[in-house]
């Protein structure tokens, strides 16, 4: 839209200039397009530190598993809930890894441990068999948009070990 | 009939000649500015975006094929020969091969098999091994091993990272694991 007869050239024909609405219109949406560019940026951002969270959340409930395996299947180790607590933290940088603190994103963790877990089929070996999860719970650390975290993992604890069949082969 | 003449524009009237004004110029050079300076935020931040995002997940793809080699080597160990707070060295126990693991403290980590050697990270700014005895103690910590052949337990962590326009910001990877021992 072009307003006419604002101003007349020399030979005589008419200057247009853009009206206020169209000039509206497009600062609006130069503002539409920057806001959805810094909006997608952000978005980006934020699933990337959340992929990271997600990455060193495994990190922890792997390691805290493969600790289990060196636990003997005694009221003194495995079910000893001094030796293996049942609730644990852990932080995104532990100590010593980016400074003298743990810092970074604090891991909240719970441990439980199923004895004779259900099996399907159901196995003799059930009594001899601990199904041990580990459950993390972590949240963004932004208080004004709250996101809790949480992830799983679980495996077995036999009493007597790995088959020697198994590992060898 | 001179006035029927088609005026020149060096004869235009003074009001026809007028230029932009001291205000529409200033308006135009802060709008020209506010725009450029918004164009020009917006693609360093993305471009920072793109090569964090690129960074982040070159270095978490080495250090996750790292922890896998690692994890399958330690794993296997028959005994841990040496060990420091830099570098691990094991015998397999199936095939008896020498496989150790090393940073030099200040960028490279090298895996070598035997007598052969092959980088596994790059820009790793920390490493750091520590090997532990059978026993676990109380909340769940165990005791450090006295001896290299009495290991059972290593935990590594490591850092890598990259740097963009001087910053570290989401262009690191951290990696922590401990690896048990089924000799």
């Amino acid at each position: 839209m072009r307003l006419n007869n604002k101003s007349n050239n020399s030979d005589g024909t008419a200057k247009a200039a853009f009206s206020l609405l169209e000039l509206l219109i497009a600062v609006t949406v130069m503002a539409l397009i920057f806001s959805a560019l810094f909006s997608g940026i952000s978005t980006s951002f934020s699933l990337l530190q959340a992929a990271r969270e997600n990455l060193r959340a495994t990190q922890i409930m792997i390691s805290r598993l493969e600790g289990l395996r060196l636990c003997a299947w005694s009221s003194s180790q495995l079910f000893n809930t001094n030796v293996v607590p049942l609730k644990f933290t852990d932080s995104f940088y532990p100590l010593g890894l980016n400074t003298t603190t743990n810092s970074g994103t604090a891991y909240v963790g719970t441990l439980t441990i199923t004895t004779n877990p259900a099996v399907s089929p159901a196995a003799s070996y059930g009594p001899n068999l601990a199904l041990v999860t580990v459950t993390l719970a972590w949240t963004n650390g932004v208080s004004s948009v709250r996101s809790i975290h949480q992830r799983s993992m679980s495996t077995y604890v036999a009493q007597y070990g790995l088959q020697n069949y198994v590992y060898y082969h | 009939m001179l006035n029927a003449l088609p005026s020149s524009p060096s004869r235009k009237p003074a009001s026809a000649r007028r230029g932009s004004t001291l205000i529409e110029m200033l308006v135009a050079v802060t709008t020209g500015t506010c725009i450029m300076g918004s164009i020009m935020t917006t693609g360093i931040t993305a471009t920072n975006t793109m090569v964090a995002i690129g960074n982040y997940c070159d270095l978490n793809r080495a250090s996750r094929r790292t922890l896998d080699m690692m994890s399958a080597d330690l794993r296997n160990t028959a005994v841990v020969t040496s060990v420091s707070s830099k570098q691990v060295t094991v015998s397999n126990v199936l095939t008896a091969d020498m496989i150790s693991y090393a940073w030099d403290g200040s960028n490279k980590v090298t895996r070598t098999f035997n007598s052969t050697a092959s980088v596994m990270l790059v820009n790793c700014d920390y490493l750091c091994f520590s090997n532990f005895q059978r026993n676990p103690t109380v909340n769940f910590q165990f005791l450090p091993a006295t001896t290299p052949a009495a290991t059972k337990l290593i935990s590594v962590s490591w850092r890598c990272s990259r740097q963009i326009l001087g910053a570290k910001i989401n262009t690191e990877s951290v990696q922590t694991a401990q690896i048990c021992i089924r000799n």
